[in-house]
Formats: structure tokens, C-alpha cells, sequence
């Protein structure tokens, strides 16, 4: 059992952590950074450092704003965006009987031409600024890991909270994509081809 | 039900009905992830006082508090003693050049309308577009405010304005809201401090704030800020 005075240090510790990833997005700390609770761990692939991630409890989500009528912070250019983030899902989550997290790498070539092939139609010159625009963005809010010096394309933390429901309906989703090409790395990768690193969702007792 | 676990919600959901339990976690969806504040006659979770005090509590665990705007809606900020915690802490994720494009904004659109009398009140909202003539510094490359525009429109900070006639505008975003009174005030106070430091009423703030000459640097007005809170 805790002290009173602990309980309330704790909170503030709490309170402190979740301020942040609110405002900054999903943080990455050292592997030795004491639990926060609510916030699940996405430890990197090498395992030198772990992403926080903050996760809302079942029933709290988007989903109350479509029943108000009322909107969430746009995105800009939502569909193209939705479309990338979805390829890049088809070619970095390579093995689908495991969490996406953390994944393969992919490169702009597959997205490239998984994009072309969703639309049908040989790879058109526009086609290259809608692509690194949403990757942009997708990797701002942490939904992916875009190198763009690269042209290396990872999943992001934020994919850990996805549910079994949630991996389900993507699986089906990628399903329908075009096959992507296999990937050719300019960098040798880090990650290890099976076994995803355990990763937990850490509690406060 | 089979709800998973949430360590730090948790022992606060269990102690409620499953009804309750639901219109709390939708209110507090409702202020947290909604763009602009929602009207509180749309939900029992802010309509209801009792239900109300659980969604404050459920925001205070993770730093944040209920604001009111408008006397009818509600809307999520971060709670001023977390805000100043962090400030303390040197906590700053935006970066420099977002902010000084974020200032510009601030000051063109609503600063410069309220000390013509055109805004009163305190709040941060204002339909005065700041045109990217007004944005243009010697500081800034064109490159560089492009993409802070951007991050910040990403953010929410910052929303094209609907007047398009001179080019794009832009108008404080949706953001701005979440500001707790004492946090409008703060802004107020800083962006008199940087436009006007000589003037009776930067004086009259730095007295206020227990801060005694015009030259602090910023780590001191950093500082400042906490006492504030």
C-alpha cells in the first residue's frame, strides 16, 4: 500500500506524463522510465528506447462526435491520407498473425506502386506529392515512421492500441490492396524477421 | 460487458452505473476530441452536475479541466498548475518558428482588433484575418512559414480564414479555446510584455508578477509565467 503523500505524487506524475503525450504526441523515453499509468509501452525494435502511447478506456473514443454532429480536428486531404496510411499498413505489416507493432520496413517505391495499382492506372506525376504529403502528416501525428532522406516507411507507435477487432478489419482490408513489391532497403535492417518484440500494457497498482 | 482494462480510469469508472458510466465517458470524448466546444444541452454528461464532477475528475487525472465558453458550451484545456509544472520543466513542443508564426497570427488578428476596441472580451476567437503580408518577416524564410502554417493548421492552432479576396488569411484555430481564464490571461500579459515592453501596462504586469525590469530573458519569463498559475 502506498501513503497518501505517495498517492498524490503518483497522480501528479500521471497527470504530468499524460500533459505531455496530449501535447506532443506519443513520446519516446528511455527503457528505464518508471510505468505511467494508461499510457501503453512501444518498445523500439532494437530495444534502445519505448514509445508512451496513450490509451482510452472501451467506450471512449471519435465515435460520440459522429452521433453530436459535430467534427474532430480536420485533417487535410483525409481521403488521400486514409489511403496512404492504409498501404502503408499493406507493406509493413508483413507478418498479420501478430501486432502490427512495430513491423516491418517499407520503402516509397512499394507505396508508390501499391498506390498506382489501387488506383488501376500507371503511376502518375501528381501522384508523388498527394503520397509524401500524407506521409508527412501521417508521421507527424505518429501514426507512421517516414525517413525521408531513405525513403523508409515503418508503422508507428500509435498501431500498438490497435485491437484484435481493429487487426482483423485491416487484414481484410490489405486483402484487397495490390501486393506490394518486395521491399529493397537501403539501409540494412534492424528489425528482427519473426517475433515481435513483447510489448505490454502497463498498469498501476 | 467485456470492457478491458484501464489502469488509471478504472477506479473511477467502477464506482459507477453502467449508465452513468457511458454518458461520462461520452461527454468526456465529446470535450476531448471534438474541434470547437460542444453545447452542454447535448449531453447528460455536462448537463447533469453530478455526472459533470465525475467528467472533471476523469480529466484531472490526466491534467486537464473542464472550460466553459460562452456560458453554454464546454470544452477540454490543460489544467493551470500542470501548464505550469511543465513550463517550469522547460516542456515545449512546439517549435520556435511555429510560435513566432503563431504570434503573428495572434497579434494581427486579435490583439491589434482588441486595442482598437473592434474585440472585447478575452477571448483568444476573432474573424480578423492576418493575410501572409502580415506574416512576412526577414526572420523567417517563405519555406519555413509554409510548413509551420501548416503544422499549425494540422494543430489546430491556426484555420483559413473564409475571406480569400487578397490570397489566403488565416484566423486563430479552434484551439484557442481551451484556454483556462488564467491561461487567456497569460497570453494577454506575454504579448504585451513582447510588443509594448515600456508601456505603463507591461510595467503594471511585471509589478503584478513580482518581475522588476523590461530586459528578462526568456528563461526568467518562464518562470514568470508559473507564478502566475
Amino acid at each position: 500500500m502506498s501513503t497518501p503523500s505517495e498517492a498524490v505524487e503518483r497522480r501528479l506524475y500521471n497527470a504530468l506524463w499524460w500533459a505531455k503525450v496530449q501535447s506532443a504526441g506519443p513520446l519516446e523515453v528511455e527503457p528505464d522510465t518508471p510505468a505511467v499509468a494508461g499510457l501503453t509501452r512501444a518498445a523500439e525494435p532494437d530495444g534502445s528506447t519505448v514509445w508512451l502511447v496513450p490509451t482510452m478506456p472501451s467506450g471512449a473514443g471519435h465515435a460520440v462526435l459522429d452521433e453530436l454532429g459535430t467534427p474532430p480536428v480536420a485533417v487535410e486531404q483525409p481521403n488521400e491520407t486514409a489511403r496512404v496510411l492504409a498501404i502503408v499498413v499493406a507493406c509493413c505489416w508483413t507478418d498479420r498473425s501478430g501486432s502490427a507493432w512495430p513491423g516491418a520496413i517499407g520503402t516509397l517505391t512499394q507505396v508508390r506502386a501499391v498506390y498506382a495499382g489501387m488506383r488501376g492506372r500507371a503511376e502518375q506525376s501528381s501522384d508523388l506529392t498527394l503520397i509524401i504529403g500524407s506521409l508527412r502528416r501521417l508521421h507527424a501525428t505518429h501514426w507512421i515512421r517516414w525517413n525521408e532522406k531513405a525513403g523508409e516507411v515503418r508503422l508507428g507507435p500509435r498501431v500498438i492500441n490497435w485491437t484484435p477487432a481493429d487487426q482483423a478489419t485491416l487484414r481484410d482490408l490489405c486483402r484487397h490492396l495490390p501486393d506490394p513489391p518486395p521491399a529493397i532497403l537501403s539501409t540494412t535492417p534492424d528489425t528482427p524477421t519473426s517475433d515481435p518484440l513483447p510489448t505490454s500494457e502497463v498498469g498501476d497498482e | 460487458m467485456s470492457e478491458s482494462q484501464h489502469a488509471l480510469f478504472d477506479p473511477l469508472l467502477q464506482d459507477l452505473s453502467d449508465r452513468a458510466r457511458d454518458e461520462v465517458l461520452a461527454a468526456f470524448s465529446a470535450v476531448q476530441y471534438a474541434a470547437h466546444p460542444v453545447a452542454e444541452v447535448q449531453l447528460a454528461g455536462l448537463r447533469d452536475v453530478t455526472l459533470r464532477r465525475q467528467v472533471q475528475k476523469m480529466l484531472k487525472l490526466i491534467g486537464r479541466v473542464l472550460v466553459q465558453v460562452d456560458g453554454t458550451h464546454w470544452t477540454s484545456g490543460y489544467s493551470d498548475d500542470i501548464a505550469a509544472a511543465l513550463t517550469a520543466q522547460g516542456w515545449q513542443p512546439l517549435s520556435v518558428v511555429d510560435r513566432a508564426v503563431l504570434v503573428l497570427v495572434l497579434i494581427h488578428s486579435v490583439a491589434i482588433p482588441r486595442s482598437e476596441g473592434i474585440l472585447t472580451g478575452d477571448s483568444w476567437k476573432s474573424a480578423r484575418p492576418t493575410t501572409v503580408d502580415e506574416l512576412r518577416t526577414t526572420k523567417i524564410s517563405g519555406e519555413e512559414r509554409r510548413l509551420a502554417l501548416q503544422r499549425l493548421r494540422a494543430a489546430g492552432l491556426i484555420q483559413l480564414s473564409g475571406d480569400h479576396s487578397g490570397g489566403p488569411s488565416y484566423i486563430p484555430g479552434p484551439q484557442l479555446q481551451r484556454l483556462t481564464p488564467a491561461a487567456r490571461r497569460r497570453l494577454q500579459d506575454q504579448l504585451i510584455l513582447a510588443a509594448a515592453p515600456a508601456s505603463p501596462i507591461a510595467e503594471a504586469i511585471r509589478a503584478r508578477n513580482g518581475t522588476a525590469t523590461p530586459l528578462d530573458d526568456a528563461s526568467s519569463s518562464a518562470e514568470q509565467e508559473e507564478g502566475v498559475a
